[in-house]
């Protein structure tokens, strides 16, 4: 089992704002981790930093084998990144929408179908602009065009938001799925019962730090 | 590269398929200024046939910054900026992508307003083949340095404001060479149009080489 | 870790930046003494001359301060890509600069405008000189808004570095396509027939008086208020 998220000390900063501080965290790889933690924790921040989009001021970062601090861009194409927003084109069809982003992650088209199916999205919908659609079904776009990329590191805040309880369960499903076939995944949620048994190990966060571990090593 | 930037390039121009803002808005907006400048200048025919490659280029500047505005609008609704971080694609190919669509878009508009001098100013196009490469090498220009300062007020609350600012002092140059390369395609003048046709080439080769560079590096936040 | 927040601006004068001052306190009165009292008025110009000794020294005050600016954004970008929050003095340096050379731009094209309604008769010409120093102007301002952004700190520091850049390879450009435009612009500033002595003297002590100033106003580059500091 390699590691694939490990964080020593790590400060990050945004803006004058210092959204780490001194965070220690290990991940392995296959594992689902749940990311609980009041807003304001830092939460969202440690899945950008993982994802690379916040810079490491200081301390170890390294996901999926790369070192943070040298190349914070490089691990970006393994990785999927689900954020409070949907990162959605409102004008285009929502195959077109999932078919773009599965080039762009270098998957076969055809797979944009099959996704679409897996997250529940109804076929006469994937002929329709992503704009009209409601906020449900926009998550679940939004999902799809996770899935079709297959990512290694699955890093999502508060998936669940939206969703209605069938496609929730949908959800963590899907989620079952990839981690079961080696991909390891991070995820935020207030949800209660928390993530409904999916997540192997939860950690509250507090402060831009680790409080608590439930699978601490 | 080359299939990543098509690729980046077909999705813009299928978003603007499908939102028909480009076709919809802003080039009747661009031809209205046509008409606006003739009402302006109290319909003097003689100084509309004069001034007509000048100003083909302010509607084009009008038209074209509304233009990459849009481009880039598109971007950040939704944290779509997130996603472009996050994507496979290198950034060069982001770069040129964008670029490449904005290229058909403003070609686009620009073909609409020449048409809209040659009806309205009555203009009699004297060099064909100046005209075209003028407006290949302007319209190639106004892509590349759309792009790049485009990034540039990209996510910004004032970037309606701001993107206009920082371009049009950078595309005076363009402005510039491409009215007097007009100027001389229209037999108005017999100037150096060739010269400044290839100005505006050397413009865009310039901004390109240092959109290549920097892009990446004007994506990321924080 | 502790959190602390200062509320007041600091000053930050030091012995250097105060002889400084002093210094160009002294070289403004001389340059104003000279200029106004003891040079002689021009053979062709008259006293209209006068305002030359402030547009020319302005021009070249301008120039060097946006090449600072253009160097202080390289410095930057290089220190910032090694550590994150690294070479941000370089960047207020930059800013500063760029506030400088826009203000003696902004001197540059109004004395050029008034010299030229005495001389020429009219306030404005579309030669080389004056078109770019006006779109150099411009340029300079959209930095300074660029700079006022409300975002993120770093973001905005990194695209202003970047705009610097490109401007400075733009500038060149600007002024080489305005100049085979028009060339109408006095050429001879410094090639008169009434050339003497004391315009000799007078230039070097404008230079050092408007010198002077540069530097006193980029090294008051004041620390933002409200800084939080963490002492960890």
């Amino acid at each position: 089992m390699s590691t694939v998220v490990k964080f020593e000390k790590v400060v990050a900063v945004a803006g004058s704002f210092p959204v780490l501080t001194g965070l220690d965290l290990r991940v392995d790889q296959g594992e689902v981790v749940l990311l609980r933690g009041e807003n304001g924790a830092g939460k969202t921040s440690f899945l950008r930093t993982c994802a690379g989009l916040i810079s490491v001021n200081s301390g170890d970062a390294c996901v999926l084998g790369f070192d943070m601090r040298v190349d914070r861009r490089a691990p970006r194409r393994y990785i999927g990144l689900l954020g409070h927003e949907n990162h959605l084109y409102r004008d285009l069809w929502v195959r077109e929408h999932v078919e773009f982003r599965a080039a762009a992650a270098g998957a076969v088209e055809s797979d944009t179908d099959a996704a679409l199916e897996k997250v529940g999205v109804p076929e006469q919908l994937w002929t329709v602009p992503i704009g009209s659609l409601s906020a449900g079904q926009r998550r679940k776009v939004a999902i799809a065009s996770l899935v079709v990329g297959r990512p290694r590191l699955w890093l999502l805040d508060e998936p669940h938001a939206t969703l209605d309880t069938k496609s929730r369960e949908n959800l963590d499903l899907i989620l079952g799925e990839a981690s079961a076939s080696g991909a390891t995944i991070i995820f935020a949620s207030h949800e209660r019962p928390p993530g409904n048994g999916l997540a192997s190990r939860v950690i509250t966060m507090g402060g831009g730090r680790v409080l608590e571990d439930s699978g601490a090593r | 590269m080359l299939a990543e930037t098509l690729l980046v390039a077909r999705k813009d121009l299928r978003v603007e398929w499908r939102a028909k803002v480009a076709l919809g808005q802003v080039t009747p907006l661009a031809l209205l200024i046509l008409v606006v400048f003739a009402f302006a200048l109290d319909a003097n025919t003689s100084l509309l046939k004069l001034g007509a490659g000048g100003l083909y280029w302010v509607a084009v500047l009008y038209g074209g910054t509304l233009l990459i505005q849009r481009s880039f609008d598109v971007e950040t609704d939704d944290g779509n900026m997130d996603a472009f971080r996050m994507s496979a694609i290198s950034a060069p190919s982001l770069f040129l992508g964008k670029a490449l669509a904005l290229f058909v878009q403003i070609g686009l508009l620009e073909l609409v307003l020449g048409l809209g001098i040659a009806f309205f100013y009555e203009v009699r196009i004297v060099d064909w083949a100046l005209l075209l490469v003028a407006a290949t090498a302007g319209t190639v220009a106004f892509s590349v340095c759309g792009v790049l300062w485009g990034v540039m007020s990209a996510g910004l609350r004032v970037r309606a404001t701001l993107l206009p600012l920082l371009l049009v002092p950078v595309l005076t140059p363009v402005l510039l060479a491409g009215s007097r390369a007009f100027e001389t395609a229209l037999g108005v003048r017999a100037d150096a149009g060739w010269t400044w046709a290839s100005l505006m080439f050397v413009i865009a080769a310039v901004h390109t080489a240092i959109g290549l560079g920097a892009f990446g590096f004007l994506l990321e936040e924080g | 870790m502790t959190v602390v927040t200062t509320s007041r601006v600091k000053m930050t004068a030091t012995p250097i930046t105060r002889v400084l001052g002093v210094l160009a306190l002294a070289a403004t009165g001389l340059m104003a003494l000279l200029g106004l009292v003891v040079s002689p008025a021009d053979v062709v110009q008259g006293e209209a001359v006068r305002m030359l000794y402030l547009h020319v020294p302005s021009i070249w005050i301008a120039y060097g301060a946006f090449v600072l600016t253009s160097v202080s954004s390289v410095l930057f970008l290089r220190r910032s890509k090694r550590r994150a929050d690294r070479g941000r003095h370089y960047d207020r340096l930059a800013g500063s600069a760029a506030e400088v050379g826009v203000v003696f731009a902004g001197i540059t094209l109004i004395t050029g405008m008034l010299w030229g309604k005495v001389t020429w008769g009219t306030y404005w010409q579309w030669d080389a000189r004056l078109t770019t120093t006006i779109l150099l102007f411009v340029t300079y301002l959209g930095y300074l808004a660029l700079r006022r952004l409300p975002a993120d700190p770093m973001v905005r520091s990194r695209r202003a570095a970047v705009m610097a850049l490109i401007s400075f390879v733009n500038v060149p450009i600007v002024h080489y396509s305005v100049d085979w435009w028009r060339t109408l612009h006095q050429k001879a500033e410094r090639r008169t027939e009434t050339r003497n002595n004391w315009r000799n003297v007078l230039d070097i002590a404008l230079f050092h008086g408007c010198g002077d100033h540069c530097g006193c106003v980029v090294d008051h580059s004041p620390v933002p208020s409200n800084t939080v500091r963490r002492i960890a």
